[in-house]
């Protein structure tokens, strides 16, 4: 929890990421028990409060990744991959909670990065694949660092699939159309239940019980596509259902940017910045984020961690500015539309009153190549960076 | 004869490691003068590139670029000869495709050259080669044929050996490999004119490839040198480093310390070194923004500009072709539309030989 003090945090140049993108030069950030008291300048400052000189230095909002497998892929020791279960290509119970382990070191990277909150979970292995969940990259527990337990159904179109079932395993999904049915088989059964029938369902905690909550909107559907088809079929699907759909990759989206905009379906973009060792990624270019700008499509821009070490997600978000991304919009996109995307924009996103005291400072403005991160603090705790002392000493030079 | 005439650009000086107004003028795919922006002109094509920077083409030098191309899985991938034990007797030319859609890539990232490097499951990899990113035919592109002998340590070669013979391979074993591939080179080859590459990240690894250089006297190249800066600081004459990529995932044990602070220890060590993609490790897209980490870990500016130009030409033996804004290098150069140092700088046009193979529109 955090601290039982009034600490002001001053001098800095604040992005709020509020709904107007507010920028507030020699601010004061006021933070009172975990949660942001106050953004202004020249405010007036209690005599009891702790006041923290950070002169010349960038506060953002924490940064948001919510595409990513944080605690889960294992990387570095396969022994612990935990993200895809390989045994049936339906998995609808594989929940993120029961395999994120928070002492990995890729919460520390994430820290390390600034990434504040992430979403993270299962793999893409499985057309029907698991749980996810969104939390903080700091805390004590898993507990307490989850905002939603329960983030979305995860599923996978396209190659990955098909490689893994179909030519690997010699099962089912070899094709396509296999893996739509496969999608589509969960939601065909639990459209038809009762309502009665449904409760006891979700009560037993059946194979059925996570298409339910779906369909009732309690959580939306991811689906990983890469192509175009894949991405229509994504559509098709979400659009049978009535169901809300968050399109996850859209590497392909740039070439039907109308059909996307007209399902109204949330969108992550990454990671634009591997080389397309894959076929069906081979039309990925970081210049799909100013298109799906320009297009007025909303979008979170994503590192899908290990693919893209989650420290380097601000370098995401500044490629997309190198291929045209207004920098406001970038920032957005790791920030207050990432949380907006989740649902989780209440909470954190921006810095304004009432919200979590999640924030960064960084030397420079982050997109600068000279830009260092200095601390990140989460819950208004330090979550990384230098000491004070070296931290006062390094902004003062 | 064609001549143009870049003008108005801020034109790199990789003494001062400034950037200054110059005119460079352009002949027969050559540099051919390097003049005041005062001094006349002789009649010929004229570039405007006012408020633009001007570098020399940037040079990959470590690559797989055309040898493992981008899209597309085994059917483009001619890095590794998995049957080949002394792989010295293959030759990255003969494998690479021109029309591999990363050299698009790479010409629109300001790399106009590029180190080929067998993939690092080869122990003893193919002699590698310099390149152009451009051409229709490899003839055309290269700058240097035979430019060295690759060879690779660790979990990677370990890995693919397994795969191959269902026999484990040790460090040991790879040790030995590498020291007999050496002792029959030897005879053949000059090994001290002809450089020798080794890839290994972890320390101990490192240490080991430098034993062997030193049992056979040999200067050596170190590729990657992930662990270098756990080592004891220490000075060893032969030794360069072609170090990175640092933006990569870091999906195995070896990676675990790979951190752009390896350009800052490798720069207060005096260990010269240079920049790499590892294309399609990293994209070669990524090349500048490799010098940008370093900049974020503390590497002097020209110190970095120069490992992405002249010292890079220099490790690969084509400083006398290319590699700096100079009177009688070929013309390539790159124009950027902020420093090239910047995270969001993008090449505006790129010119390999004088010939224009990239512009942003």
């Amino acid at each position: 929890m955090g601290v039982k003090t009034l600490k002001v945090y001053r001098g800095a140049t604040i992005h709020t990421m509020d709904e107007v993108n507010t920028v507030i030069s020699n601010a004061d950030l006021w933070v009172y028990d975990g949660k942001v008291v106050k953004v202004g300048a020249n405010t007036d400052i209690p005599s009891d409060a702790i006041i923290e000189p950070i002169n010349g230095t960038i506060i953002t909002p924490g940064l948001i990744d919510i595409h990513t497998h944080v605690g889960i892929w294992g990387e570095i020791d396969e022994q612990t991959n935990d993200a895809c279960e390989y045994s049936d290509s339906f998995t609808p119970l594989m929940w993120a909670v029961d395999g994120i382990n928070i002492n990995h070191f890729s919460f520390q990277q994430a820290r390390k990065g600034g990434v504040t909150t992430v979403q993270t979970g299962t793999g893409s292995a499985n057309p029907i694949g698991g749980i996810w969940s969104i939390l903080k990259t700091g805390g004590n527990s898993l507990q307490e660092m989850i905002i939603t337990e329960k983030s979305g159904l995860k599923g996978a179109l396209g190659e990955n699939p098909k490689n893994v079932f179909g030519q690997q395993y010699k099962k089912t999904p070899y094709t396509r159309m296999a893996v739509a049915k496969i999608i589509r088989e969960g939601f065909l059964k639990a459209a038809v239940l009762s309502s009665e029938e449904r409760r006891s369902q979700i009560e037993n905690k059946t194979e059925l019980s996570p298409f339910i909550e779906v369909l009732e909107g309690k959580m939306p559907l991811h689906l990983h596509a890469h192509r175009a088809d894949d991405i229509a079929t994504a559509i098709r699907i979400a659009k049978e259902f009535q169901i809300k759909l968050c399109l996850e990759h859209c590497t392909e989206g740039h070439l039907m940017l109308e059909a996307i905009k007209e399902s109204e379906a949330s969108v992550t973009l990454g990671p634009f910045m591997l080389p397309s060792t894959k076929y069906e990624t081979r039309h990925s270019t970081p210049a799909a984020p100013k298109m799906f700008h320009e297009a007025g499509i909303p979008f979170a821009i994503m590192t899908d961690h290990p693919f893209i070490p989650i420290h380097y997600l601000i370098l995401c978000a500044t490629e997309a500015v190198k291929y045209g991304l207004d920098e406001v919009a970038a920032l957005r996109s790791i920030t207050s539309e990432a949380a907006k995307l989740a649902g989780i924009d209440e909470r954190v996103g921006s810095l304004e009153a009432g919200k979590d005291a999640d924030f960064v400072i960084w030397s420079h403005h982050p997109f600068e190549s000279r830009s260092n991160l200095l601390a990140t603090f989460i819950n208004g705790n330090q979550a990384y960076g230098k000491e004070k002392d070296r931290l006062c000493n390094r902004l003062f030079v | 004869m064609t001549t143009t005439a870049i003008k108005n650009a801020q034109v790199y000086n990789l003494e001062s490691g400034q950037f200054s107004k110059q005119t460079v003028i352009i002949n027969e795919g050559k540099i051919s003068s390097v003049s005041s922006p005062t001094e006349l002109l002789p009649e010929c094509n004229q570039i405007d590139a006012t408020g633009l920077y001007l570098t020399p083409g940037f040079i990959d030098t470590c690559s797989q670029i055309g040898l493992k191309e981008i899209g597309i899985r085994w059917e483009g991938n001619d890095g590794y000869e998995p049957h080949e034990e002394n792989g010295y007797h293959l030759d990255v030319v003969d494998g690479i495709y021109p029309f591999d859609k990363a050299f698009q890539d790479a010409v629109a990232a300001g790399v106009t050259a590029a180190h080929i490097v067998t993939s690092p499951e080869a122990v003893v990899g193919a002699k590698t080669a310099v390149i152009h990113t451009h051409g229709q035919t490899v003839d055309e592109m290269i700058l240097n044929q035979h430019l060295g002998y690759s060879f690779s340590m660790g979990d990677v070669p370990k890995r693919a050996f397994w795969e191959k013979t269902k026999s484990p391979l040790t460090r040991m074993g790879i040790a030995q490999k590498i020291r007999s591939s050496l002792q029959v080179l030897q005879n053949t080859a000059k090994l001290q004119e002809v450089p020798i590459f080794i890839r290994s990240h972890r320390a101990d690894d490192i240490v080991t490839a430098i034993r062997i250089a030193e049992e056979f006297s040999l200067p050596f190249i170190l590729v990657h040198g992930t662990e270098y800066p756990m080592l004891p600081p220490q000075h060893h004459d032969h030794i360069s480093v072609i170090a990175g990529p640092c933006f990569q995932p870091m999906e195995r044990g070896e990676l675990k310390h790979l951190d752009p602070a390896l350009y800052q220890t490798l720069f207060e060590q005096r260990v010269p070194f240079t920049f790499a993609t590892d294309h399609p490790v990293s994209s070669v897209g990524h090349l500048q923004m490799e010098g940008c980490l370093a900049l974020k870990a503390g590497v002097p500016e020209k110190v970095i500009m120069n490992g992405l130009t002249k010292d890079a030409a220099k490790l690969l033996k084509i400083d006398q072709l290319t590699g700096s804004i100079q009177e009688g290098l070929l013309a390539d150069l790159v124009l950027w539309n902020k420093h090239p140092l910047e995270l969001t700088a993008r090449a505006v046009r790129t010119f390999i030989e004088g010939k224009e193979v990239y512009r942003w529109e």
